[in-house]
């Protein structure tokens, strides 16, 4: 008889945090944070800081009082630091499986399918993990195991959160009866897929805990929450329904947005990060080949400050043809931006996004199209060098129309740390 | 009354200029007593006939440092007898231990503690943490929070952190006092 499915998702404990602290262990016990873009709100709190109550994605000024109280620091996101790391992490994992079996599913997570491999002892192989990732890339690490990715992300929550776990748990271990009782003891809103909105109407039906939620009819979750829910209570039965991913799916939209190191109040000033998104959009769209019918762009104030007046608008206009060149796109971009634009607010963040989205070669001309096909060949072969140029010189290197000045709109990241390991002029250091 | 036979300078007398171990005249001066272990391996390292210079880094963007073992120009119409031999040397397969790329670090030196081990002020050095210490290991250690570069060495069955430079003194570990290995340096960068 062969076995179920044994499925172990493998999760960086606080990852930007032991990033950093690999390179600083004077910061071992130091409560520390990292913070967003442009250095907004938390996105990664060390275990001292989750132990004061501070919430994910707190923003850094309404929590300055208690940093002084407990001497919390805080740094940037070091994007390179940890795509460096991240990338040294999955390729650890990548020894354990073959290479169909491995699922990069984030920056700091990793799912391994041990399908063939039954004799293994799990529990074991999880705890060499860990110590493995441990030595090699100086990231502390939780294994979950368990017959399908719902049930093994669940995993991975008890062992990181119940201490007699040692950091791995593996549900496929346990008879029903023990791993429905496990299940018990975490709340629903843990189950990978339930949201907080669910959450709130599971509980009126008297869904409190994951057990409850395994415990449920498929077919009537089906009816009153829709088929997402059927497959997660599926999943939680130990019926497999989520597919296993080996390369990531063509996005289905492309968002880039980021907001401003300082507020901006002009159309014009705004027409600069719109254009340089649509720059950044543009190439993401002709990596995955697909075309975008659809531009969309979005401008807002801050609203962390209530003070203000706030607008938050959201155009997008279906393109008369889908497209994936830059200039096309930027162009509606700001005809968009124009459109939706209003003076006499502080904007402090603006982003585009791009909809609609199909396989290059399913491009259906148009009643309308201006441009012959040949012409179109040479637009390809300038998108090409346009990408290669960027790939050299750094995103925004070239671009559709002038940018003057980054500086009123660029990230600040004024509480970085080096490119430890990226970079050869900002290597770590060690004293001899 | 005769002039004096002894006494005063005589021509010729004395050490000759430049005849000192630095080979260019020398003037004594005033160093703070905490910094003399420093200044002293600074001197021995100045000493050293080749010693270390400011390397510049690599060029960030060099590709994989491939270098050509075996070129030659095609005669045109008559193909290179040696075409199907070229290969290429690889910089990264020979520095990183096989397997233990994703493990393997590259940290910058400063100081002077570790001369007498090849490894100078300002060189690279490749550090793995796949490897394990063993006695005898060059090693990155956690001392004091700071990563730090010495050989380990056991005495007495306990581990010390002995420097490659007489006048730094060795670090020693007492009772209950945990040694924190970082990485097993492998490889030192030197720039001639």
């Amino acid at each position: 008889m062969s076995r179920a499915r044994r499925i172990a998702l493998v999760d960086v404990n606080n990852c930007y945090v032991s990033c950093e602290r690999l390179m600083r262990p004077d910061l071992e016990r130091v409560p520390m944070v990292i913070l967003s873009n442009n250095d907004g709100c938390c996105v990664a709190r060390s275990p001292e800081v989750k132990a004061l109550g501070v919430k994910m994605g707190t923003p850094w000024f309404q929590m300055k009082d208690l940093a002084t109280r407990h001497g919390i620091r805080a740094m940037s996101s070091n994007y390179e630091l940890y795509g460096d790391m991240s990338r040294r992490f999955h390729a650890v994992l990548a020894q354990w499986v073959p290479p169909e079996c491995q699922e990069i599913y984030s920056i700091d997570e990793c799912f391994l399918d041990f399908a063939g491999q039954d004799s293994l002892e799990l529990t074991e192989v999880g705890q060499a993990i860990k110590a493995q990732v441990q030595q090699w890339v100086g990231l502390p690490v939780c294994v979950g195991i368990g017959s399908t990715k719902t049930l093994a992300k669940l995993a991975n929550h008890i062992g990181k959160k119940q201490p007699q776990w040692h950091g791995v748990c593996d549900l496929t271990a346990m008879t029903e009866c023990q791993r429905l009782v496990s299940l018990d003891g975490i709340e629903v809103r843990e189950v990978w897929g339930v949201g907080r909105r669910l959450c709130v109407q599971l509980f009126e039906l008297g869904i409190k805990t994951a057990g409850d939620l395994a415990r449920s009819d498929p077919k009537r979750m089906r009816e009153r929450f829709g088929v997402v829910m059927e497959r997660t209570v599926n999943e939680l039965m130990g019926v497999s329904c989520i597919a296993w991913e080996n390369e990531p799916p063509a996005k289905q939209q492309i968002v880039a947005s980021r907001s401003f190191g300082g507020p901006l109040h002009t159309l014009d000033q705004l027409v600069e990060p719109v254009r340089f998104h649509m720059g950044r959009a543009a190439e993401k769209l002709r990596q995955q080949g697909s075309i975008a019918g659809r531009v969309g762009v979005i401008v807002e104030t801050n609203r962390f400050r209530p003070q203000d007046p706030q607008y938050c608008p959201s155009r997008s206009i279906a393109l008369p043809a889908a497209s994936d060149d830059t200039a096309v796109l930027t162009t509606w971009a700001v005809a968009v931006l124009r459109a939706s634009f209003k003076a006499g607010y502080r904007y402090v963040k603006a982003g585009v996004m791009l909809d609609d989205l199909r396989p290059r070669g399913l491009c259906q001309g148009s009643l309308f199209d201006t441009q012959p096909a040949a012409q179109d060949l040479l637009r390809e072969k300038l998108m090409g060098v346009l990408d290669k140029a960027n790939g050299k010189w750094g995103r925004g290197a070239m671009g559709v129309g002038v940018i003057k000045d980054q500086k009123g709109w660029a990230m600040n990241r004024g509480m970085l740390s080096p490119r430890y390991t990226t970079c050869w002029r900002e290597l770590r250091e060690v004293r001899a | 009354m005769t002039p004096p036979d002894h006494g005063g300078s005589r021509p010729g007398a004395g050490r000759k200029p430049g005849s000192n171990a630095y080979g260019e005249p020398t003037h004594p001066i005033r160093i703070p007593v905490s910094q003399t272990p420093t200044v002293l391996a600074f001197l021995d390292a100045y000493r050293q006939e080749t010693r270390a210079s400011h390397p510049r880094p690599m060029s960030q963007d060099a590709p994989p440092m491939p270098l050509t073992a075996y070129l030659s120009a095609v005669p045109a119409g008559f193909p290179s007898p040696a075409a199907d031999y070229a290969e290429e040397l690889d910089l990264n397969q020979h520095l990183i231990i096989q397997g233990h790329a994703e493990a393997t670090f590259i940290l910058r030196v400063t100081g002077h503690s570790m001369v007498g081990a090849g490894i100078f002020d300002g060189d690279e050095v490749l550090v793995d943490r796949a490897m394990t210490p063993k006695e005898g290991s060059v090693v990155v250690a956690i001392v004091n929070g700071d990563l730090t570069i010495k050989r380990l060495i056991f005495r007495a069955g306990q581990p010390v952190l002995q420097a490659e430079n007489p006048h730094f003194a060795d670090r020693t570990f007492a009772e209950g006092e945990d040694l924190s290995v970082w990485g097993v340096v492998t490889r030192v960068l030197h720039r001639v």
